[in-house]
């Protein structure tokens, strides 16, 4: 699709299929991968609790916690971050956003990287310091949505009222009882129940953040930049590709010139 | 020619002019060091030889002809070599580009000097360049590191 001609009042299209390939080699059979809500991006626009602008950009947002959260089996949660990282940390909050309204161990994400789709994820164009301002509130919308759900089908599965029931780091509690369940094994039931429609939805308070705003959480790839292994796109190695850079005058103090030859190292 | 890279022999026929940088890169994958400016005004490609910091996109591949090259991938075996676990405690990075350059050159530095004062941390960092501004880090990251080393 030609961004340009993006139509505004155009309903999100999610594909299923695409969305398992994507997420196949990511998590195992199962979780919450399964049949998409089809939500009219107007209708997200007008239900943002302000107007940050995220309406009128090219592939608006997507309020659909399928696109963006799927849970193993064995309890990982991995969150698909959908804009591009270019050094603010967006490849880190944005998910930590969606752990943090769903109740999730931080140490039980990860986080998957999207590709350019924007019919799918919503805008992409990562430019203008406006990845928080116009996807915290979606993202937000995407974890309470994950969280009711699991917390619903806790509820169904315990055949108590949904009042009884409370999410809680990575699991679901039965408050009369004490009883828990861990999100991995409620991951199949609550994905097949339906998206609970924005209006629905109940944002935690923010004194109940558990990261947002407390400093903790390190950039995800803190460690592989410190060792050399985090990829920037003159890392990608493609098979037989050449590459070439400027040759600079040999009036320099030392002449270096770069030999044209195939990349050896390419796999 | 022959050349130890994070302690393991490499040989090279290519053009002795070319730029260390791009045997590191081109030929045996290590895209840890980074090509930056290529004429050393910005430091993100610094590896060391034979122990002290060089800029790779202007160390021809003549220069180091028998010495051993150490990059941001061979500087430790974990990735726990005292700086880089400084320059973690720190939350130095923002996009991380020039860090391993950071990395290395403060490796070096902190190799020759176990104590340094403010000024001289200014004065051996000063020739690394960083665009996201991440200086004050730095410069306590490579304080804790040698404090902690």
């Amino acid at each position: 699709m030609d961004i340009r001609n993006f139509e505004p009042t155009h309903a999100a299209v999610l594909e299923n299929v695409s969305r398992r390939n994507l997420l196949k080699g990511v998590v195992a059979a199962g979780g919450l991968v399964v049949a998409a809500q089809f939500v009219p991006r107007e209708a997200l626009a007008d239900e943002n609790a302000y107007n940050t602008g995220a309406g009128g950009m090219p592939g608006g947002t997507v309020y659909d916690p399928h696109v963006f959260v799927s849970i193993a089996p064995d309890g990982t949660v991995s969150i698909v971050t959908h804009r591009s990282e270019m050094g603010t940390g967006t490849r880190t909050s944005l998910p930590m956003v969606v752990a943090d309204e769903m109740e999730a161990d931080w140490s039980r994400v990860k986080i998957v990287q999207a590709p350019g789709d924007e019919q799918k994820y919503g805008n992409q164009d990562t430019d203008g310091s406006r990845s928080i301002r116009h996807f915290v509130q979606p993202m937000r919308a995407c974890g309470a949505a994950t969280r009711q759900m699991l917390e619903k089908a806790a509820a169904i599965m315990w055949a108590c009222p949904d009042t009884d029931v409370m999410a809680k780091n990575h699991e679901v509690i039965h408050m009369p009882s004490g009883r828990k369940v861990g999100y991995g094994a409620l991951a199949a039931a609550a994905a097949a129940l339906p998206t609970p429609a924005m209006k629905t939805l109940v944002l935690k308070d923010p004194s109940q953040f558990r990261y947002i705003g407390k400093g903790q959480v390190q950039m995800t790839d803190l460690r592989d930049i410190t060792m050399g292994k985090a990829n920037y796109g003159q890392d990608m190695m493609a098979p037989g590709r050449c590459r070439a850079c400027a040759r600079w005058s040999r009036s320099r103090r030392r002449r270096c010139r770069r030999s044209s030859r195939r990349s050896a190292a390419s796999p | 020619m022959q050349v130890k890279v994070n302690n393991q022999s490499r040989s090279f026929d290519g053009d002795p002019q070319m730029p260390l940088l791009w045997f590191l890169r081109d030929e045996l994958a290590l895209t840890g060091t980074k090509f930056g400016c290529g004429v050393g005004l910005c430091g993100s490609c610094t590896v060391h030889v034979d122990g002290k910091a060089a800029r790779a996109c202007t160390t021809a591949m003549s220069e180091v002809a028998g010495k051993a090259v150490v990059t941001i991938e061979g500087l430790s075996a974990d990735g726990n070599h005292p700086v880089q676990k400084a320059w973690r405690t720190e939350n130095v990075p923002q996009c991380g580009y020039c860090q391993c350059g950071q990395i290395m050159q403060a490796a070096a530095f902190l190799a020759s000097n176990k104590r340094p004062t403010d000024e001289q941390i200014v004065d051996a960092m000063a020739g690394n360049i960083c665009r996201c501004g991440c200086y004050q880090r730095i410069h306590a990251a490579v304080k804790l590191a040698a404090k902690e080393a």
